[in-house]
Formats: C-alpha cells, sequence, structure tokens
C-alpha cells in the first residue's frame, strides 16, 4: 500500500509507522487497534497530510546516533 | 494567616493517615521529592511485554530517572510509577525494545530466540501454560511476564532509584474496554521473598484474552496452582457479570490493596450487550457496588499526542462517545453535567485520574523530542497522590481510593494545589472529603496552585490556539487563564434497576448530549489575573484566590478544573469555557516558522495536531469536596471510606496480633 508514494515521502514513513505499530498490535492479540492503524495508514496514503516544502525535513534519531 | 508548606503537607496526608495499610507499610520511596505536598506518578503504559515499543526497564528509567538517559531522551523524575501493561499475551521479549525504537543495540526481539538465556540476570527456560503460537509468533502469557519479567526488574530497579515500583495491569475486562488494575498483595521488591503472584492470578484468572486454560502448576506438573478459571463467559453481559465477579475477587482478598480504574472508558462507543466494548453508567455504577473500595473511579485517556487532521487524540475516533475529547479529556469528565456528575450526584466515591498510555513515538523513536502519538510517563501527564510519610505502594492505592488527588496535563499546576472548603472553625475538608454544615453557612473554598516556570514542551513558539485571539502564550511555558468551580447537587444512591440507573448511551457527538445530572454547573469561574499572585523562583507563580457558597437543605459537591484556554476561544472553547471536542483544533494553523514538521497539514498549512495540540490544549482536573447539612445521611463517599477505615483497623489488629504469635 505505502509503495503507492514515492520512497522519500513522509506519509510513505508515517504510513509504514503505523503499519509496523498494527503488526505489533497483531502479535499482542490487540485486533481492533491493529486494524485502527492500518486504517490510519491508508489515511496516511490517500490524503498525503505530511508534504514538506522544499528544505524542509523530518529529523528522526537514528538508532546507531 | 496562610498555612506554610508543613501545615499544606499534613493536609494533603491527613486523608491516608487513618488507613492503617500505610503505617504498617515499609518506606520505599526515599528518593521521591520530599518537600511535595502531592507526588506525580502514572499507572497507565506499556512496553515490549504487550504492545509498547520499549523495554520494561527503559520504561521504567525514563520514567523515575532523573537527568538524561545514558543514550538521550529526557527522563521525568516521577515519585512513583506502576507499570500497566495489557493482559493476555505477548511474543516479544520485553528485556529488548523493538527496532521502531530506535535504540542503540536494540532490535526486536522474540521469545523464541532467548528461552534458556540469562538475561539482565533474569533466565526464561520455557513458556508457561497452554502452548500459544510456534517460533517467532510463540507467545508468553501475561501471568507469566507478570511474574517472571516485570515484577523482577522492578525489583531490580527499586533500590537504584529508591521509588515507588509497582507492578500493575490494563485489564482487559471481559464484556469492556480496558481496565487499570493493580494488586499489590506481596509486592515487596525491596526485599527477597516479595512477588506480584497475586497481580498474575487476577490477570490469569479474569483478564477476556489471557485464553490459557492452565496457569502455574505445582508437584508433578499436573496440578494447577489457580484451579476453576472461568474462560467462557468474556463477552457481552456474561462477560460483564464475570467482570463483576473479578471485582468482587478483589474486594473480597485484596480490599485495600487493590484498585479497579475502567480508562478511555468512552474509546470504544456505548456497552455491547453481545460484543466486547465500551461501558454505559449503570456499569460504573455495578463496578462501584460491588468493589465500593476498589472501583472508585475512571482514567482519562493517555495517547495525548495522537491528534490529527480527523481528531484521533486520546486515542478516540469519531465513534467514540462524544465523538473524541474535550481539552483533552472524555466526554464523561469533560462534560458539565456528564457521567462523572452522575455518579457524583449519588455522592458516589467515584473520582477521576489521568495517564500516559505510553505506547511509542509514533513517528519518531524513543529518545526523539516530538511524539504523534503518546508521551513517555511524567512527560506530560501526572497523576497526583498525597505524599504520605512513609510512602509506598499502599499510599499510592490509600491518596488515589481516598479521592485526594488531582490530575494534570502539560505541568499546568505543580504539586502543591491546596484545594479545601470549611465552614465554622477550622475544620478544612479537602478532596475526596465531606464538609458536614448547617443550611444556610457560609462555606469558604480556598484553592492555591503553582504554575510552574515549565513543562516539557520542546516547542518555544506560541500557542496556535491563541493566536487568533491575540495571546502570546509560549507553549514550553504553562499559564493558567481560569478555574472553573463545578457543582451539583448529590440526590442520593440510585438502586440497581430503578429508573435512571441504566442511561442510554449514543456513539459520536449524539453521546455528547446526554445529561446525566442536570444540577451540575459552572458556579463559580475566577480568571487567573483575579487571584492573589505571588512569585517564586524562576519564573513560578503562585495563584490564591479564596470564594464563599451558600449552604442549603441538601448535599452538593464542588469539583475544579482549570486550563490555559480563555472562554469562547475559537475552535476550543465555548461561550461559557467548556472544552469544544478537540478536532476542532485542527483547523486552526500552525504558521509559526518554528513549528515542527511531524504536524498534519492541508495543503501544505500545517495545522495544530499531535504534541502541539496536546500542549496548546492543556487542562487540570481536581476531585470533589462533598457538602452536606447536618443530620442527613452519610454520603456513599463517607460510608465506604468508613469501611477502608474499618478494615484497614482489622488489618493493622490482624497484622499487630501476629506480631505477637
Amino acid at each position: 500500500m505505502t509503495a503507492q508514494l514515492p520512497p522519500d515521502h513522509l506519509s510513505r514513513y508515517f504510513a509504514d509507522r503505523h503499519l509496523h505499530q498494527a503488526m505489533v498490535e497483531a502479535g499482542n492479540g490487540e485486533f481492533d487497534e491493529c486494524l485502527e492503524m492500518a486504517a490510519r495508514a491508508s489515511q496516511e496514503v490517500r490524503e498525503r497530510r505530511h508534504e514538506l516544502p522544499p528544505g524542509e525535513r523530518l529529523r528522526v534519531l537514528r538508532a546507531d546516533e | 494567616m496562610f498555612p506554610t508548606s508543613k501545615t499544606i503537607l499534613l493536609t494533603a496526608a491527613s486523608a491516608t493517615l487513618a488507613l492503617t495499610q500505610s503505617a504498617v507499610a515499609e518506606e520505599w520511596g526515599k528518593d521521591r521529592h520530599k518537600g511535595n505536598p502531592y507526588v506525580a506518578g502514572d499507572m497507565h503504559n506499556h512496553n515490549t511485554c504487550t504492545d509498547g515499543s520499549v523495554a520494561a526497564g527503559y520504561s521504567i528509567d525514563r520514567a523515575v530517572g532523573r537527568g538524561v538517559a545514558p543514550a538521550g531522551g529526557n527522563n521525568f523524575d516521577l515519585d512513583w510509577f506502576t507499570l500497566g501493561n495489557h493482559g493476555g499475551s505477548g511474543n516479544r521479549d520485553c528485556r529488548f525494545s523493538d527496532t521502531s525504537a530506535n535504540l542503540p543495540g536494540q532490535t526486536t526481539t522474540t521469545w523464541d530466540q532467548t528461552l534458556g538465556k540469562t538475561i539482565d540476570g533474569i533466565t526464561i527456560t520455557s513458556l508457561k501454560g497452554t502452548p500459544n503460537g510456534t517460533g517467532s509468533s510463540a507467545k508468553m502469557w501475561r501471568w507469566q511476564s507478570i511474574q517472571e519479567i516485570e515484577y523482577p526488574i522492578i525489583a531490580n530497579r527499586t533500590p537504584v532509584y529508591k521509588k515507588v515500583l509497582i507492578e500493575g495491569l490494563e485489564w482487559i475486562a471481559p464484556g469492556h474496554e480496558h481496565v487499570d488494575v493493580a494488586v499489590i498483595t506481596g509486592q515487596n521488591p525491596r526485599h527477597e521473598g516479595g512477588n506480584a503472584d497475586k497481580m498474575a492470578e487476577f490477570e490469569y484468572r479474569f483478564d477476556r484474552t489471557d485464553t490459557d486454560a492452565i496457569g502455574p502448576v505445582f508437584g508433578s506438573g499436573q496440578n494447577q496452582v489457580w484451579p476453576g478459571k472461568d474462560n467462557v463467559n468474556n463477552s457481552g453481559t456474561a462477560g460483564h457479570q464475570k467482570s463483576l465477579a473479578a471485582i468482587a475477587w478483589l474486594q473480597s482478598h485484596h480490599p485495600l490493596q487493590s484498585y479497579v480504574i475502567p480508562t478511555h472508558t468512552e474509546r470504544q462507543g456505548p456497552f455491547d450487550p453481545s460484543g466486547s466494548k465500551g461501558y454505559n453508567i449503570e456499569h460504573f455504577r455495578d463496578f462501584n457496588n460491588a468493589g465500593p473500595t476498589v472501583a472508585f473511579g475512571i482514567e482519562s485517556p493517555g495517547h495525548f499526542a495522537e491528534g490529527g487532521l480527523s481528531g484521533g487524540s486520546g486515542s478516540y475516533g469519531t465513534g467514540a462517545v462524544g465523538g473524541g475529547t474535550y481539552g483533552m479529556s472524555g466526554i464523561y469528565t469533560a462534560k458539565v453535567g456528564g457521567l462523572w456528575d452522575g455518579m457524583l450526584g449519588e455522592g458516589r466515591n467515584f473520582f477521576i485520574y489521568v495517564s500516559s498510555d505510553w505506547h511509542s513515538r509514533g513517528a519518531g523513536g524513543a529518545r526523539d523530542s516530538f511524539t504523534t502519538a503518546d508521551f513517555i510517563p511524567g512527560e506530560y501527564t501526572k497523576l497526583y497522590v498525597p505524599n504520605a510519610g512513609k510512602f509506598s505502594a499502599h499510599s499510592v492505592i490509600d491518596g488515589m481510593r481516598s479521592g485526594n488527588s488531582y490530575s494534570v496535563n502539560a505541568d499546568l499546576i505543580g504539586p502543591d494545589l491546596v484545594f479545601r472548603a470549611k465552614a465554622r472553625g477550622d475544620d478544612w475538608k479537602t478532596m475526596g472529603e465531606t464538609l458536614v454544615v448547617r443550611p444556610g453557612d457560609r462555606v469558604t473554598v480556598e484553592m492555591e496552585m503553582t504554575v510552574p516556570a515549565k513543562n516539557n514542551s520542546p516547542y518555544s513558539f506560541n500557542n496556535p490556539l491563541l493566536v487568533p485571539i491575540g495571546t502570546k502564550q509560549p507553549l514550553n511555558k504553562p499559564s493558567l487563564d481560569h478555574v472553573d468551580l463545578i457543582t451539583g447537587k448529590i440526590t442520593g444512591v440510585i438502586a440497581p434497576g430503578a429508573a435512571g440507573y441504566a442511561v442510554p448511551n449514543a456513539a459520536g457527538t449524539a453521546g455528547a448530549s446526554i445529561v446525566y445530572n442536570p444540577t451540575a454547573t459552572i458556579a463559580q469561574q475566577i480568571p487567573a489575573t483575579k487571584m492573589h499572585r505571588e512569585h517564586r523562583d524562576g519564573d513560578a507563580v503562585r495563584l490564591r484566590f479564596t470564594t464563599t457558597f451558600t449552604a442549603g437543605n441538601s448535599p452538593f459537591y464542588i469539583r475544579a478544573r482549570g486550563t490555559n484556554i480563555p472562554v469562547g476561544t475559537p475552535n476550543v472553547s465555548d461561550s461559557a469555557g467548556n472544552p469544544l471536542l478537540d478536532a476542532n483544533n485542527a483547523l486552526v494553523s500552525c504558521t509559526d516558522p518554528a513549528c515542527p514538521p511531524h504536524l498534519e497539514a492541508i495543503a501544505g498549512v500545517k495545522k495544530v495536531t499531535h504534541d502541539v495540540q496536546a500542549y496548546s490544549n492543556a487542562w487540570f482536573y481536581a476531585n470533589p469536596i462533598f457538602v452536606r447539612p447536618e443530620g442527613s445521611p452519610k454520603l456513599l463517599v463517607e460510608t465506604n471510606a468508613d469501611l477502608a477505615r474499618r478494615l484497614g483497623q482489622r488489618a493493622e489488629h490482624d497484622h499487630h496480633h501476629h506480631d505477637n504469635d
């Protein structure tokens, strides 16, 4: 689903994070919350709620930092 | 003369002094903030034992540690902390953080990778109970992780931090949604021999997602330690009855050593008689009836940074009762005359609490300063309970049960609230207590609070919700606009099955129209500008006011809330000062050049969402003071406090008697 967006699109990153949490919820047997997180991912891809102007970027600490 | 800090301390602690469980308990929290009348904590949060993002130990480190974490990220120095993780099961080894937390050296690790290895001094040799998945999906039942992972981690860290750490649970209640529970019986993390067995037993017996049919065994391995589990009645009306049995079990076995606090209670909509979700007011009444000293309130939602363009703060979607949060609280609490006022209108011991519901920082890793989902415990929410002299886990529960507690978002006020009332003489009563008056008496209400110099916001730009009204208020500097004193009449306890005991509930914004106590009103609204103001160290400000009410012929209560939001702020509050549906906040643009890139945007224009929304729309709630005429029957809040006192005296007698054996 998130592959519909370019790899560097911020909404793709957000959607991937939602999907990751959806998998975590499923692994914990929390299926309502799994569906909620999957719906948020879908919404993020559909509505592209995170589009930044040129030059602005989201800074997230990497594990090796 | 206004009381000194020592007097305030005594006032704050008075409600718990009579509860002897505190008196017999050993002090655990020597490194808490001893000078504060109230101490801050959190009872609802998650780690990788269930669906959180960080290791159990890491969550404790960030919540109660001081300064900066070794790999970066601020710690939040709470005075007490309860691990309140889901029931059920989990496939991840919660001695490790999830890869998504972006912590150095930490990758998602599952139980199948670590069985037999000693990690952090803990060796897990097998996954016990009914087999539950294979390979990386092999799950550990929560009763086992409570006993063998979380409690040992608490025991390891208690002497390090010298703070009160408690093993709790977010109970997935049969027939309903989630409930904060702790059973502290047996927990004694300062000494070997302590355990969380009773907490684990509760989880095994009563959590609807823990379907293990075996539990721990002894002897040849065929004998169940906890026989007789009902593994059938987990949904709908039958599930509700099982939940009541669970509460009755706590009331019977652990009446002063446990609590049952339903959480994010509006989130899944009304109760479904044939499903597993939600609550109506009759269920809270049933809970309080079944557990008069254990089921004494509800919790506001956590997940305060989840708000996006279409709502979502508090993890509430449009199907929640109320259709979302209001000033970061659910409608049951936020509405004057709403469900909470309905419970108080019966004179019940039914109080409000707040916690983080920390899972992850959404788009951020655990060390990032921003969050699009949850705050770390202590970062944004603080639940204050009295700072009892010998502070222990019992003190936390005694303080919560007494009602002498208050809940604060964004450090709007600090740990030294005074909220009390008197009629004649100097017999002050504080939150959770009952003032007995003569009709016509003048009731003096006094309130004093410190607005701290700063909160934990990483943003110093001006509050975007207030820019449209020309107010400049940096997000990292708390500011109190006004306090509402809300009163409501107490008309007595409604018997089960009587008219009004059950009230039809509704999903979405229709649920916001339901009135449970039509007499509740904002009786007085005190602007901060009208309060006595005293500057403290740094930029902190001490605010104080005194006001009066006239006692009538019937009982009533006075509760308080405060906010940084002026009355009638577009898209935030109505003309009376009530919070609007928080989804409206996203109609406001965040135009400061410092508005961060993780905010949701429309056509490239950032909107007030996520953590910026949470810091922009800040509230606190103080529990009620009850007032009744002399000669009138005691309120339920009084008789249940009497019951707790008697149970405490009996426990102390038994303890003393045992010592003399």
